[in-house]
């Protein structure tokens, strides 16, 4: 039978490796702190400008199309880039990490509430951002068609666009929908398991 | 135009006093949090990286730490907070990683080289079983293995000195015995 104090024991004399600096800890925490805010201007950023690089170019586009399909097809991209760009800004930031200065109970329903926002947010993608471009692609290439199939000169070449971004949008979703939609789910529910108060999934 | 050089002044003051305060804190509790990471994850880059983590908690909440509570409980709560959501995120790794003592020497004559490689295996399996406690189990053990009493643990985990003396009593046994039957070199 181990003595009272024994596990106590035992705890305490585990080897921890060197012990390091408060001010060397102080600078890491710092450049730590620095780095993730750079990541996510950054990221935002490289976002806004890819917007606006796709908004610039469809309205050149649609300056110079005759088509009436394939105008209203950049017209809608360009309000989708738009839209993407007040989206980011508006809605796009990471919300802020609960207080870890609370109950262990009370700090999971606050993570879980994080991840029930980020989960929400990468199911909404379709909507807000894959699904207006989209459209605005589609008819695009269907005014393109149009024109070809009038003139006689469609080939099967001509499904290669619109198969290639559909391929892109589909891979795009999946990455946002299923696989960080699932890491999430997998991670909230690890981070529940054992929870003092039973909390419903999203 | 003054107020607001004022307020800079102020917030550079705090910065250098809780940079001070950080620091002696960290210090101070450092041989325990690096024993708490060890209660959450194997791999030793993970270690460190959740010791980095904790002190980037510790250093955000620190404006907000008006005393209600004792800095050591205070203190403890953020790290476990933490660790508990690191664990979480982390991908499993092998459970068969060294742990850090295999780096350690250990005593040359054979007597004194099988006790402490049996001490090791004991500690071990201690941190192992602790491990897998659900984390509700795990922080109210562990905050009791560093030495925290019933109503320090009552104070950070909102869960009552009866109901924590229960669980003590149940948890114990299980590493009690686990821990009995690993040094007998089951």
């Amino acid at each position: 039978m181990n003595r009272p104090d024994d596990l106590e024991q035992l705890w305490k004399t585990q080897p921890v490796g060197p012990a390091m600096e408060g001010e060397e800890m102080r600078k890491i925490v710092m450049t730590r702190i620095e780095k993730f805010d750079r990541v996510i201007r950054g990221r935002d950023i490289r976002e806004t400008i890819a917007a606006l690089v796709v908004a610039a170019f469809f309205t050149y586009a649609a300056w110079r199309q005759t088509n009436a399909l394939e105008l209203a097809g950049s017209v809608i991209i360009v309000a989708s880039a738009l839209w993407t760009i007040y989206y980011i800004w508006r809605h796009g930031t990471e919300p802020s990490d609960p207080n870890p200065d609370q109950t262990l109970a009370g700090y999971q329903r606050a993570l879980a509430r994080k991840y029930d926002h980020q989960i929400r947010l990468l199911r909404n993608v379709k909507f807000w951002y894959l699904a207006p471009m989209y459209v605005g692609l589609l008819f695009g290439s269907a005014g393109m068609l149009k024109e070809h199939a009038e003139k006689g000169t469609l080939k099967w070449q001509d499904a290669l666009g619109p198969l290639f971004y559909t391929l892109v949008f589909a891979a795009v979703w999946w990455l946002n929908e299923v696989h960080t939609v699932r890491k999430l789910q997998r991670m909230r529910t690890k981070l529940m398991a054992g929870a003092e108060e039973p909390e419903t999934s999203c | 135009m003054l107020a607001e050089a004022a307020g800079a002044n102020q917030t550079t003051t705090f910065r250098a006093a809780g940079s001070g305060r950080f620091c002696e804190l960290f210090e101070a509790y450092q041989p325990a949090m690096r024993r708490l990471v060890a209660a959450y994850v194997i791999n030793a880059a993970d270690r460190e990286d959740l010791l980095q983590d904790i002190a980037t908690g510790i250093w955000k909440s620190l404006p907000g730490f008006r005393g209600e509570s004792s800095e050591r409980t205070w203190i403890y709560r953020i790290a476990h907070n933490i660790a508990i959501r690191y664990a979480a995120g982390v991908r499993t790794r092998s459970a068969r990683e060294p742990m850090l003592e295999d780096t350690f020497d250990h005593p040359s004559s054979d007597a004194g080289a099988e006790a402490a490689l049996l001490l090791d295996e004991r500690r071990r399996i201690l941190v192992e079983s602790i491990r897998e406690l659900p984390p509700a189990d795990r922080q109210i053990v562990t905050l009791h293995l560093e030495g925290l009493s019933a109503a320090e643990i009552e104070e950070i985990t909102e869960i009552s000195q009866g109901a924590v003396a229960t669980r003590l009593t149940r948890i114990r046994q299980k590493l009690s015995e686990r821990v009995q039957a690993g040094g007998r070199g089951q």
